[in-house]
Formats: C-alpha cells, structure tokens, sequence
C-alpha cells in the first residue's frame, strides 16, 4: 500500500514538473551531416567517421542519452554507430555529435557483399546513408527522440 | 527584307541589353569578428554576416543559416539559425553570429594566444515571396586578434619598463649627439 503511494507521490511531482518546462513549438530536428571522412577502408578495419548537426529548440540544457544510428553502404547495413563521448547540449543552439562508425573486423558478410560492388572496385562515388534516432532528455527527465535520414556521395578510394 | 532582319536584330540587342543579370542574392563580407571569455571556461565568438539583394523588386525572407565554424584548424562547431529575417530588395542584411564554446577546445595548457585564425564557412537560405529558394554559399578568413588575458608577474613588468626606460634613453642620448654635431657643423 505504501509503495503505491509512493509511485503515485512520485508519478505526481514529475507531471508537476513537466508543466513548468516551457514545451517549444518544435520538437529538436536533426540540421545536417558534415565532415565525412574515411578513416580505414580495408579487410581489417572499417572506420568511417561524420558528424551530425542538431538543434536544440529548448531553453534548457539537454543529455544524450542514446545514440541509435545504422549506417547503410550502397544499401548495405554496414553496421551502428558507436555512442563516444558526454557531449554538451547548449540551450537554443545547433549541436554537433561525432559518429564513428568502427568495423573491426568487418566479418565476411560484409566484405564479400563490399567487394561485388561494381561502384567500389572502379573507385565510382558510392551512397552513404545514416538512419535512426539519438534520444536527448531535457531538464534531466523530458525523453526527446530526435530522427536523422541523410545520405551522401563518397568515393571511397 | 533586309531592313527586317536589321531592325529584329536591333530589337534583339535591345532586350539582351535591357536584361537585369545582376540580380542576384550576394555574400557581401563579415565584420566585426569578436572572441571573448578566452580566459573563462567558456568563449564566444561573434559576428555580423553580410548579404545584399541585387533584386529590384523581389524581397526575400531568411530560411536558415548554418555556419562551420573553426578556429586555429580545429572545428569549434556549427552555428545555425532560423531567424526569419526579410532582406528587402536593393539592400542589405546583417546577420548576427553568436557562438558559445568550450574553451578548452583552443586554448592549452600554456594559456591563450594573441591572434587566432577563424574560419567562418556556411549557406543561407533565402525564400522569395512565392516560396523559390536561394543558397549563398561562403567562406570567410580573418585573423582575430585578442588580448592576453594571462597574468604577467611583477617581476616581468618591471624588466618591461626597465627596458621602455632604456629605450628612452637611448632615443635622448642620440638626439643630444646629433645637436652636438649639428653645432660642431656650424661653428665649422
């Protein structure tokens, strides 16, 4: 009986919290991808790294949380980007988060299907494309899913 | 038939002449670069960017502004703003940058430099009155000069003055040698 009190009690202060963050009137939006370099493209190691611009729409500071990123190559799941480091989220500003994206090894499955890419062995620009989400919290207990879907042209070589 | 062609050909050059090719949306320059709070745990650095229509008649509101900002080599991060700002036609705008960031990102251990190189390199996005898009593409290197916060010592500020005393000196014990010799000249 005392815990369901206690949940109540708790359920209670936050929504009382959450009325007094000023809700903006958009949520935080991805902005653009910057900086995409390679870093280690072989049968050893693949390492591809960007950064990601957000913007923080809030008049709070914010937390990442979570960082859920798949990162396709000509299609072709590559693999998760790697959540690295704290990193500041300013109020009402454009932030940019670093992605690292470290294969090592790759695995066969994805060097085989690499390398019967026509585009790879002729040194043509290939398609790469990040999808999913990071998960920011506001004031500390406000989750914020923020997606992201964009691609680019490299050539790898 | 002659006639014709000439008068269609001067009717021609009439309309190529009269043809408004310079308008266009333009990057002007950016002024007032300024980096602050260099001796705290956070800096800033600000600016103004500058735009110009050439339009005669067409206004253009800001979409967004993304500025890659790096100082020194090193990427600071990006400003972005989606300030609806209206560029009238035959004028310009000033858009306002400012940038909070670490500083430990620019400035070590051994403390803060005089002048630092920042690049200011980002899009704008204009919309006209019937929703058409204009990117302005720019880049924009200035060396920024700040003054060192650090603390001189005592000791160093008075082998600093001991050296403008010198230097005094010198420039007097000079002026006195030329008078001297401008004398010896004229009683010559």
């Amino acid at each position: 009986m005392k815990s369901g009190l206690r949940i109540i009690l708790l359920i209670s202060i936050g929504m009382i919290l959450t009325s007094f963050v000023q809700k903006p009137v958009q949520d935080p939006y991805f902005v653009k991808m910057k900086g995409f370099k390679v870093l280690a493209f072989n049968t050893q190691r693949i390492e591809l790294f960007s950064t990601a611009v957000f913007y923080n729409t809030y008049k709070y500071k914010a937390k990442l949380v979570e960082i859920d990123i798949d990162v396709y190559l000509e299609n072709r799941l590559l693999g998760k980007v790697v959540h690295q480091e704290n990193i500041p989220i300013p109020k009402l500003s454009a932030f940019d988060i670093p992605l690292l994206l470290k294969l090592e090894p790759p695995g066969p499955a994805i060097t085989n299907s690499l390398w019967q890419s026509a585009k790879l062995i002729t040194g043509k620009k290939v398609k790469i494309r990040y999808v999913g989400f990071i998960k920011l919290k506001i004031v500390g207990f406000i989750p914020i899913k923020v997606p992201i879907e964009d691609e680019l042209m490299y050539s790898l070589y | 038939m002659r006639s014709f062609l000439l008068i269609l050909l001067l009717g021609c050059i009439a309309i190529a002449c009269n043809r408004s090719d310079s308008e266009a949306l333009v990057y002007r320059n950016v002024y007032s670069v300024n980096l602050n709070g260099l001796h705290k745990k956070t800096a800033s650095l600000n600016a103004l960017i500058a735009f110009e229509s050439q339009y005669e008649k067409t206004s253009f509101k800001l979409k967004d502004i993304d500025v890659d900002i790096s100082i020194d080599g090193i990427d600071i991060g990006t400003y972005f703003s989606r300030e609806p700002l209206t560029l009238k036609a035959k004028s310009q705008i000033k858009i306002p940058l400012a940038y909070s960031f670490e500083n430990s990102k620019i400035v070590d251990e051994a403390g803060s430099n005089s002048s630092y190189i920042v690049v200011l390199k980002g899009t704008a996005k204009f919309t006209d009155e019937q929703g058409n898009e204009q990117k302005v593409n720019f880049t924009h290197k200035e060396t920024v000069n700040t003054i060192a916060k650090n603390k001189v010592s005592k000791k160093n500020k008075k082998k600093n003055l001991d050296e403008d005393e010198l230097s005094k000196t010198d420039i007097r014990k000079l002026r006195k040698e030329k008078k001297r010799d401008l004398k010896i000249e004229k009683n010559q």
